[in-house]
């Protein structure tokens, strides 16, 4: 009651025409500054990548070919097409294929590496730490260049030591049996460090005396690694692993786009690939590229589900 | 008893079975690094051989290093252009990048807005949806405002790519910073704005470095947009133009010229990472592990 009168009489000391337009001024300033703040921002973001986000599933509902603006709405007749046609679901299959089998490769080799690079004796970490997070800046571009001469079926790095120990060398980006997993090993490689130098910090953030009290309880290394380290480091690995699927589908596009190029007949196709020959690899078919797009968002946002919700475990505070 | 035992231990600096176990430790470790050096190794050895050596002797040092093979690839390909190319939209994408999202990460983080959640969730949408996906309507986009084919759709391209996580960044710098700051600046007569590129601004040096440097590298290595968006041949970024090298080396091989230009063309990244290093490693897992 009391606080509420003072509060009154202070507005009415207040309330002279001069304090009102201060007041008045102040807020048409902090409004421009507000707006000029946050628009430029906001106009950049919205036209080059938010309305595009949407924009594609408008455009999945348009037949859109070449570059001249004019389309016609066909509704879902870019989705029936995509349902028969046979490269789609081959480029499915292979999508699944090599995203969950990278997933896996990339996080659980990460996670064991990382355990090794935080062990207490390594005193050439630093070492470690800055050469493994290099494949994760290098251009794509350079990375197929170097994994294509590396792979080269005659005068490739790997088959020649392959025959030096007497095996015979594979076609590696040729053969339709080996194409996705030669691709799975290259994008493994680019991605592999930048996880585990993430994995590596978070495990040396867990406090010592955890391990010690655990030492003393009996437990050895490798005990120590499943019962604590990795349940500690679970939800980095977690919010990690979200962020992976989002970004690898670039990375799985920018691989294989150049280093097999979705070949030996399709054997490599996936749906970026796929996407990006149909509608700008000669044949400008837009309105069905978009379609395609939009089942990569459908799928990745499954993708994605399906692992979160497989690794959801209990999350322990320390 | 048992404290002499400890320090026996302690003097003994190694005992066999740590030697096992460090020697076992470093085999996957070593494992990884060969297959990191290896390539780069016969890149930079290749780029300096002729052709007939690089098909004879791939293995070898090359027996007379053919520093000609740098001027010829750099000259006859049109590289040194499409480098300035792509320093010119690097240098705008940074610019357009970094001053619109600190701007909009100060309002997000101190602008006392009713809800910034909002904001937030609208720019997440850029963060949880895959940039590839956005490729043909990006291209719809630049055909509408007739921008198709310019260095400076590029620009705002890769900014508005980079935008929510380099704002994601800023914010976390911005709420990092004690309020008193901008209350003393007020004091002293400052208004909004002064406050903001006098004293807020200038503070988050280091925010602004972490997403220049990611920025950077995002855009130094991207090609899919600039293969997308670009045609004309004199504004196309330095590694379309390693591309199209790699792909006349289907027709004609000249390996040398071909791994000097990448390694020009990687140059300015592994300069970048060579300084900031410790800032983008440790930058990325103090964020790790603040969460």
């Amino acid at each position: 009651m009391k606080n509420k009168k003072a509060t009154a009489t202070v507005k009415e000391l207040f309330r002279s025409p001069e304090v009102e337009l201060d007041i008045k001024r102040n807020r048409r300033r902090r409004i421009f500054f507000l707006f000029y703040m946050t628009l430029p921002g906001l106009v950049v973001y919205t036209i080059f990548r938010f309305i595009p986000t949407v924009l594609g599933l408008v455009l999945s509902f348009f037949n859109w070919r070449g570059t001249s603006l004019q389309m016609t709405y066909i509704g879902f007749g870019n989705y029936t097409t995509l349902l028969n046609d046979w490269i789609f679901w081959r480029s499915l299959g292979n999508h699944l294929y090599i995203f969950l089998i990278n997933t896996v490769v990339v996080f659980t080799l990460a996670i064991l590496l990382a355990v090794l690079l935080s062990s207490k004796r390594l005193w050439e970490r630093g070492f470690y730490r800055v050469l493994f997070f290099f494949p994760s800046v290098v251009p794509v571009v350079i990375i197929n260049i170097l994994w294509m001469s590396v792979l080269n079926p005659n005068i490739g790095l790997l088959n020649s030591v392959l025959r030096m120990i007497g095996l015979e060398g594979e076609n590696w980006l040729g053969d339709r049996a080996v194409v996705k997993n030669t691709i799975i090993f290259v994008m493994a490689w680019t991605s592999l460090g930048f996880y585990m130098v993430l994995f590596m910090a978070a495990i040396l953030n867990i406090p010592s005396s955890i391990f010690e009290s655990a030492r003393i309880d009996g437990a050895g290394s490798i005990r120590q690694t499943f019962m604590i380290t990795i349940p500690l480091i679970w939800e980095h690995v977690r919010m990690s692993l979200l962020f992976f699927i989002v970004t690898s589908s670039g990375l799985g596009f920018n691989i294989i786009f150049m280093m097999s190029k979705g070949g030996p007949n399709r054997a490599s196709e996936i749906l970026t690939t796929f996407m990006y020959g149909v509608s700008f690899g000669g044949e400008s078919r837009y309105g069905y590229g978009s379609a395609i797009a939009f089942s990569i968002l459908i799928i990745t946002s499954l993708i994605a589900m399906l692992i979160m919700a497989v690794t959801k475990r209990e999350v322990y505070e320390y | 008893m048992r404290k002499m035992k400890l320090k026996k231990r302690r003097r003994s600096p190694l005992t066999l079975k740590e030697i096992v176990s460090g020697v076992l430790i470093r085999i996957p470790l070593w494992f990884y690094v060969i297959t990191i050096i290896i390539p780069f190794v016969f890149m930079a050895m290749n780029s300096l051989k002729t052709n007939q050596e690089f098909y004879a002797n791939f293995w070898g040092w090359p027996a007379e290093p053919q520093w000609g093979n740098y001027t010829f690839g750099l000259q006859r390909s049109g590289i040194l252009d499409m480098f300035v190319n792509t320093i010119f939209v690097v240098a705008g994408a940074e610019i357009v990048n970094i001053f619109t999202a600190s701007m909009l990460a100060y309002v997000i983080a101190r602008g006392k807005l009713k809800r910034p959640q909002l904001l937030f969730g609208y720019l997440l949408v850029g963060l949880l949806t895959p940039g590839i996906i956005c490729l043909i309507p990006v291209f719809f986009v630049a055909l509408i405002l007739q921008m198709y084919d310019t260095r400076s759709v590029l620009i705002l391209v890769y900014a508005a790519f980079n935008m929510a996580f380099s704002v994601f960044v800023m914010v976390a710098f911005f709420k990092s910073l004690p309020t008193e700051l901008e209350e003393a600046a007020v004091i002293d007569g400052a208004g909004y704005s002064q406050t903001f590129w006098r004293v807020m601004f200038p503070l988050t040096k280091p925010g602004i470095i972490t997403i220049g440097v990611f920025g950077f590298l995002e855009y130094w290595n991207d090609y899919l947009l600039a293969m997308t968006l670009i045609s004309t041949e004199a504004k196309k970024t330095v590694f379309l133009g390693v591309m199209k090298m790699q792909a006349a080396n289907a027709v004609r091989t000249d390996w040398g010229p071909l791994m000097a230009v990448c390694i020009f063309a990687m140059a300015p990244v592994m300069i970048v990472y060579a300084i900031f290093q410790g800032r983008l490693t440790e930058g990325l897992t103090s964020g790790a592990v603040k969460g």
